[in-house]
């Protein structure tokens, strides 16, 4: 049997490069992947649920200075108590002026507040997507070259020829089974080495991050502007809800009641209040479960990008199974070296 | 150690709690009233006050129980509104 010089003792090579290449890198991979997705869910979310704290402050603002127009008068604040029984919309019955800007209703806009929240949001979107490049980045297909070799020019031919030791004559056309046999082969290391590659990648990038950048700071920073940014837009949807209902009350219980349709839009008004104000509440707790699983994910993704993992039980039978599913395959590959080559 | 963040979700809490209690179809002094400390601990939770004051603090622990309890025991009855109104006001000091 003439095989090519580097496949004389092909089940030493292909063992060993089994075990070498064990199946925690392709856990590492997935875990990486994972925290590319997660952080992605998160960016998105997150952009979601500011866009709307920023429409909710706009809104009870909206509902302020149409309810009364003192409340526009800059500065100005919020009576404890609204003076009600009189008739809607008396200037001044929900709003004063105030002595000064401290506690001044503010009908600016968000957005510039917003922004450093948002910068955050980016650098956690910027550190999944590097994540996600890497997993996902195509190398060349190392098989590929064997084809475009068969292809090519007479250097190609001798090349071949030399390295594979076919011996002198045309070269083998791509259906010849000892070139399918090795185009396999090369397939199979370039997938071990391309995976090798991406972990090398990813732990080089996790190292340059510095120390600011670091998921668990950015998150830390993130949850608590994104706490500031809850309590705000539920103070906006109390001020909505109130003021609804305020005006409600005042169509409803003066001396002469509101027409049909005053009175049915100011009880349409409240019920819809209301029920935004109930729904809103549910964003925050599921925006902080999309944070709790990058947050997970990450962490288990650094913890098994170490050298010598401490692998849970679940991991440990993950990695068992890929391993034995890649042996498999290296021993057909060999199978399929041997069987070509036979007789060559 | 109470931290701002914690006094603001109980103050947010308090407002959600006299909002959920309010009914637009009470008396109009009874809303009034309860309106009033809706809007009043609401101005205080989306106020920009927050930003510039340190994070921890011994002070706020008393502030925040006092949030948390006229929360948990908020009735439609005067002696109530005066506690959220006494507690309202004291955590307006706080962020004065």
């Amino acid at each position: 049997m003439h095989l090519p010089i580097a496949l004389k003792t092909p089940a030493t090579v292909l063992a060993a490069l089994a075990l070498a290449s064990c199946g925690v890198n392709t856990l590492r991979l997935e875990y990486a992947d994972l925290v590319g997705q997660k952080g992605e869910a998160v960016a998105t979310s997150t952009r979601s649920f500011l866009d709307v704290v920023r429409t909710t402050r706009e809104g009870a603002n909206v509902e302020l200075v149409a309810a009364d127009a003192a409340c526009g008068r800059s500065p100005a604040q919020l009576r404890d108590p609204p003076l009600f029984g009189r008739r809607a919309p008396a200037v001044g019955w929900l709003c004063r002026p105030a002595p000064n800007k401290k506690f001044a209703i503010d009908l600016d806009p968000l957005q510039d507040d917003l922004e450093p929240t948002l910068t955050a949001v980016q650098a956690l979107a910027d550190y999944s997507d590097a994540l996600t490049d890497i997993v996902n980045s195509k190398p060349a297909d190392p098989s590929k070259a064997v084809n475009d070799a068969l292809a090519t020019a007479e250097a190609a031919q001798s090349a071949f020829v030399a390295v594979f030791k076919l011996g002198k004559g045309p070269l083998p056309a791509a259906s010849d089974p000892r070139v399918k046999a090795i185009t396999d082969f090369i397939g199979f290391l370039g997938e071990l080495q391309v995976e090798a590659d991406k972990v090398k990648a990813l732990r080089k990038f996790l190292a340059e991050q510095p120390e600011e950048a670091a998921p668990t700071r950015l998150i830390a920073e993130l949850r608590s502007e994104l706490d500031e940014w809850e309590a705000s837009r539920a103070s906006d949807q109390v001020i909505m809800e109130t003021i609804s209902g305020d005006l409600l009350n005042g169509v409803i219980n003066r001396a002469r009641p509101g027409k049909p349709q005053e009175r049915r839009e100011a009880m349409t008004a409240y019920y819809s209040r209301h029920s935004a104000r109930l729904a809103s509440a549910r964003i925050y707790p599921a925006l902080t479960g999309v944070l709790d699983a990058f947050e997970k994910a990450d962490g288990n993704m650094r913890r098994v990008m170490r050298e010598h993992p401490n692998l849970n039980d679940k991991e440990r039978a993950k990695v068992a199974e890929i391993n034995r599913t890649r042996l498999i395959r290296a021993l057909d590959n060999l199978t399929a070296l041997v069987t070509a080559f036979r007789g060559v | 150690m109470t931290t701002k963040s914690e006094l603001r979700q109980s103050l947010v809490a308090l407002a959600n709690a006299i909002a959920d209690l309010n009914s637009p179809f009470a008396s109009p002094a009874t809303r009034a009233r309860w309106s009033g400390h809706a809007l009043h601990a609401a101005s205080l939770g989306r106020s920009g006050a927050w930003r510039n004051l340190p994070d921890t603090g011994a002070d706020y622990d008393g502030t925040k129980a006092a949030l948390d309890e006229a929360r948990t025991t908020l009735e439609d009855s005067a002696s109530s509104a005066a506690r959220v109104q006494a507690v309202l006001a004291r955590l307006e000091h706080i962020l004065d």
